[in-house]
């Protein structure tokens, strides 16, 4: 009905739900509704939309923009993925230490990543989430008819894909709290996905559900575009 | 390919290069859609600007990873950054929101259905609707917005927020039955005639 109104009904569809609606008085009444509802819904739409501080907005978009980032970023490309992720894992582990061995106060604190460890920290976190892509979005392009057989998983690479994340959690810390929170979200994912081939328990249209809801997929994107 | 085509074609591959009064015209050219789209999304200008920024500083430092090849059009790539940032941006401020409102209690009275006596007005029912689209979860959110006030197809829609047509439609009838009922349930108390 929805979808009729929206006018993205193919034309099959129209006759049938046309005909039906005639001789159900139940559905007639509740097009109509739809219809009012939808009415109410175009009403609150705001037509003259303001305009905004154009120069401001860009002054800030041009302080922002480094072209030193953007040239650091062009060879990574020059390596294969899995060069590129076996590196990250490498240097996740060498930022750790040496974070751990330089900034970490015994017995307290967190650990975060500082000065020039935050470029290797968004190098790490590219290079991962190239190498997480694929995976999830296997998932998330699940079929609905589609059980967990139909998934071709490599066991082992989820592991390292798990390793790799809580790494990286650690080292986002409180500095990068949107990377932090998308971690986190993985992370879900992930031992999610190492449970279910334990035990067989859970569902895989449930992590797909997790991953779309999330907008996982989308966020891995963009920021492994930064 | 047409001359405007060939000229946007020249602003990327320049900006591509770290140019960036070509990127400054880039922003000329797609500010307005992208800014739409937010505030469309947030009812707020000040959050829109906010997406505007966030944008287009992601777009920049993604350019070297844009390819005519594999996205239509400059323009709906950098919609679909923008989708992707806004839908971030609010489930931040919900985040946030959520946090405060462990610490202090917020009041939530307000006016809307207290008194029977009232009689419902139109006004009231679109504060009512706003009020609805404004507490969906960040996604569907995204989707009826795309999909009632910026007037996109349910595919359109699907590829900006990266998920399948089946979703989009799941999100959808979800916002409209939420509000379909909540309405109803308004419209019953107050004995209200549309």
């Amino acid at each position: 009905m929805i979808l009729f109104l929206y006018g993205e009904l193919d034309k099959k569809s129209v006759a049938e739900l046309k005909d039906h609606i005639e001789k159900c008085p139940d559905c007639a009444h509740e097009m109509e509704y739809t219809g009012k509802v939808f009415d109410l819904v175009e009403e609150t739409k705001t037509e003259d939309i303001p305009d905004a501080d154009w120069e401001k907005c860009w002054s800030r978009i041009d302080k922002k923009v480094s072209v030193p980032d953007k040239q650091r970023k062009t060879y990574i490309n020059f390596f294969p993925k899995w060069a590129a992720a076996a590196a990250a894992l490498v240097c996740v582990l060498i930022i750790g230490f040496v974070i751990g061995r330089t900034t970490f106060i015994p017995g307290g604190g967190d650990m975060t990543v500082a000065g020039e460890s935050q470029d290797a920290f968004q190098i790490s976190l590219q290079d991962y989430f190239d190498s997480l892509r694929p995976l999830l979005m296997e998932y998330a392009h699940l079929r609905e008819d589609n059980g967990s057989d139909k998934l071709t998983l490599d066991k082992k690479y989820v592991e390292e894909l798990l390793i790799q994340n809580i790494l990286l959690k650690r080292l986002a810390g409180e500095k990068n709290p949107n990377d932090r929170q998308l971690l986190e979200d993985i992370e879900l994912i992930l031992r999610e996905i190492t449970n279910m081939d334990k035990n067989g328990t859970s569902n895989p249209l449930m992590i797909k559900e997790y991953i779309n809801n999330q907008g996982i997929l989308n966020a891995v994107e963009v920021r492994g575009m930064i | 390919m047409n001359g405007k085509r060939m000229e946007t074609l020249d602003l990327i591959q320049n900006a591509q290069q770290g140019d960036r009064e070509a990127f400054s015209m880039l922003f000329e050219e797609n500010k307005k859609k992208v800014f739409g789209l937010a505030f469309n999304y947030t009812k707020n200008k000040q959050d829109a600007e906010d997406i505007l920024q966030d944008t287009f500083i992601k777009a920049f430092n993604g350019l070297d990873k844009f390819q005519l090849k594999k996205h239509s059009s400059f323009s709906s790539w950098l919609y679909r950054i923008s989708v992707s940032c806004s839908i971030d941006f609010l489930r931040d401020k919900k985040r946030m929101k959520k946090s405060l409102s462990d610490w202090e209690l917020v009041d939530r009275t307000s006016s809307e259905g207290r008194n029977p006596e009232e009689n419902a007005s139109r006004e009231d029912l679109r504060r009512k609707i706003e009020r609805l689209v404004d507490d969906m979860p960040p996604r569907q959110k995204m989707a009826f917005v795309l999909k009632h006030f910026q007037q996109l197809k349910i595919k359109e829609i699907a590829e900006f927020m990266e998920c399948s047509e089946g979703s989009v439609k799941k999100q959808l009838f979800r916002g409209v039955e939420n509000i379909k009922g909540s309405l109803k349930r308004l419209l019953w108390e107050k004995d209200y005639e549309m």
